[in-house]
């Protein structure tokens, strides 16, 4: 075989590798979103992600219904900081870094200009983590973050 | 001094003589085997000429000829390569490994079993609060269930009017 080929089909495998390792890094997401847990009968459905802790979050907050205030997604690269904002008040500063098959997140959850929590965590991704805020009209507020992963 | 056998072929082929001839001969009775040899031996080579020429081959020009083509020729000659020839295997080998390879990686789900929700993994390692008013306290829900979930729950937040979201 002409050596011409060779270099051609060798040039061809790296490019391929080239495409499929940034590929692989971006299918990771930081998700969060604020909810609101009431008593109140409401026709609105849980986002996708929360459909299976909905029965858990009625038994943990003592809420029956829940409704999704605001959602934020970012893509995030190792030990970037991102900003979710999934509310006007609410902002969540994170640092997440790939542990094994886990995430080390460092977060940070502001209500307006005021730090409310500082806290580390292992994520599993989709695996939510939640964190009970203040209580809003008649209704409780929950902050939701986690790591997406598509891969 | 020539041998017995030297002599021998020389006296078949008559070219011994005189003394020679006489004192061969009379070894020859000594070692027990007839002079008279030599006459059977003048009949069969007579006979040998006579009826077993060798056959004229037709053609003689092109054996001739392929026989010197078969010495001349170049010991690499160029030979006629096969399409599965043993490169051209190895080379196809080596293009379906890269590609089964690509296809695992770009196909196949590598994290399949995490995305099952008996999969959920959310340790809170530290939880603390800048401000001495609110107090941060993690906990797991039946940890060893498949219906659990990690909670930081947060005390002492003021309330939050409900037209400020």
């Amino acid at each position: 075989m002409p050596s011409s080929l060779a270099r051609r089909i060798g040039l061809i495998g790296v490019i391929g590798l080239i495409f499929i390792a940034p590929a692989r890094a971006a299918d990771s997401q930081l998700w969060g979103a604020l909810l609101l847990g009431t008593n109140q009968p409401t026709s609105e459905t849980p986002p996708a992600e929360l459909a299976p802790y909905q029965k858990r979050l009625s038994k943990v907050f003592g809420y029956a219904a829940f409704q999704v205030l605001g959602k934020s997604t970012r893509a995030f690269s190792d030990n970037s900081e991102q900003w979710l904002i999934p509310g006007k008040t609410f902002s969540v500063r994170s640092v997440v870094q790939p542990s094994g098959d886990n995430y080390q997140v460092d977060l940070q959850l502001f209500q307006d200009k005021k730090e409310l929590v500082q806290t580390e965590a292992k994520l599993g991704p989709d695996s939510p983590l939640f964190i009970r805020g203040p209580l809003y009209g008649k209704g409780q507020l929950i902050i939701v973050i986690m790591v997406r992963d598509d891969r | 001094m020539k041998t017995f056998e030297e002599r021998h072929t020389a006296w078949l082929d008559g070219l011994l003589s005189g003394d020679s001839l006489t004192a061969f001969e009379q070894e020859l009775i000594e070692r027990g085997e007839a002079p008279t040899d030599r006459v059977d031996f003048a009949k069969f080579q007579a006979f040998l000429r006579t009826h077993a020429a060798a056959p004229m081959m037709d053609g003689a020009d092109f054996f001739n000829h392929q026989l010197l083509e078969k010495i001349t020729a170049p010991s690499g000659a160029v030979r006629p390569v096969r399409f599965w020839a043993l490169p051209r295997l190895a080379w196809f080998g080596g293009l379906s490994l890269t590609a089964s390879v690509a296809l695992f990686l770009a196909i196949i789900p590598k994290k399949s079993e995490t995305h099952s929700q008996s999969a959920y993994i959310a340790q809170v390692i530290s939880a603390r609060s800048a401000d001495p008013q609110i107090s941060a306290t993690a906990f797991q829900t039946r940890s060893d269930q498949p219906d659990n979930m990690t909670v930081v729950w947060l005390d002492g937040l003021d309330y939050v009017p409900a037209d400020a979201q």
